[in-house]
């Protein structure tokens, strides 16, 4: 199961950002693979409470992971069978 | 005063001098150690006279459209310097895109923080189906010690465009 932790996060140009390292292949915990997302800094945004801007933050980040996993994503169920094949 | 190494005694040549053959700025050893698998696979070379490079750990990245590849080498621990090889990158596009340039950076550190101490500039041109390669190996770029080491784009090269980013090095303590 990847695993990630918040590296940075901050603003420009008038979005939020936060980039999160995920350790991709749980064999080598030592390459984490960074995913950057964004969302807009508006007022809505700037109301959130700090624990709700993470969550809109993680969110995007993990919209961007997704993207680019979904394609050769396997997840693995009992016994390390895979279940979307 | 006898040189030893564990329960070894160093021996000494004809003139009664003790021989120790290797010194790695600390301790002397007069044991020659073989670039042996396990020596190889610790990605340090710990006092071992090679003939070869040790082992190399590979970092990759190759992420969606319009996403930024980057890829972070964890602090290795107290002393250990990582030492950058070789970079393969590559900025490409499968539907005609706006002619841009990225920017691919090595990290002393963490991504986005940490200190910038090797880039280039890899361009795309407004042209479908095409990939701009930027391949270097004999690179000998040597972290700081228990520093993360992070290869990335500075940022996304726009729509349509995809990066990647493959890159080796090892392990010196």
């Amino acid at each position: 199961m990847p695993s990630g932790q918040i590296r940075r996060a901050w603003l420009e140009g008038g979005r939020a950002y936060m980039t999160v390292g995920v350790v991709e292949n749980p064999d080598d915990p030592s390459v984490e693979n960074n995913w950057t997302g964004s969302v807009l800094a508006d007022a809505a945004f700037q109301a959130l409470t700090a624990a709700q801007k993470r969550a809109a933050l993680i969110a995007a980040v993990k919209a961007v992971r997704d993207a680019s996993a979904a394609a050769s994503r396997v997840d693995l169920g009992i016994n390390g069978a895979p279940v979307n094949l | 005063m006898p040189i030893t190494e564990g329960t070894n005694v160093a021996p000494v040549d004809n003139a009664g001098t003790k021989i120790a053959p290797l010194y790695d700025g600390v301790s002397a050893f007069f044991l020659i150690r073989r670039a042996t698998a396990a020596i190889l696979a610790a990605f340090r070379a710990e006092s071992a006279q090679l003939v070869a490079l040790p082992g190399e750990w590979p970092l990759n990245a190759a992420p969606a459209a319009n996403t930024v590849a980057s890829v972070t080498k964890a602090a290795g621990g107290a002393g250990v310097r990582h030492v950058l090889k070789s970079i393969s990158a590559a900025v490409g596009a499968v539907a005609v895109p706006a002619a841009t340039i990225s920017t691919l950076q090595v990290r002393d550190g963490a991504s986005g923080v940490g200190p910038v101490i090797w880039q280039t500039y890899i361009g795309v041109e407004a042209v479908a189906g095409k990939s701009n390669p930027r391949d270097i190996v004999g690179l000998n770029i040597v972290g700081s010690a228990n520093t993360a080491m992070t290869v990335e784009f500075a940022a996304a090269s726009g729509a349509n465009t995809f990066q990647s980013i493959s890159a080796t090095g090892f392990d010196a303590a």
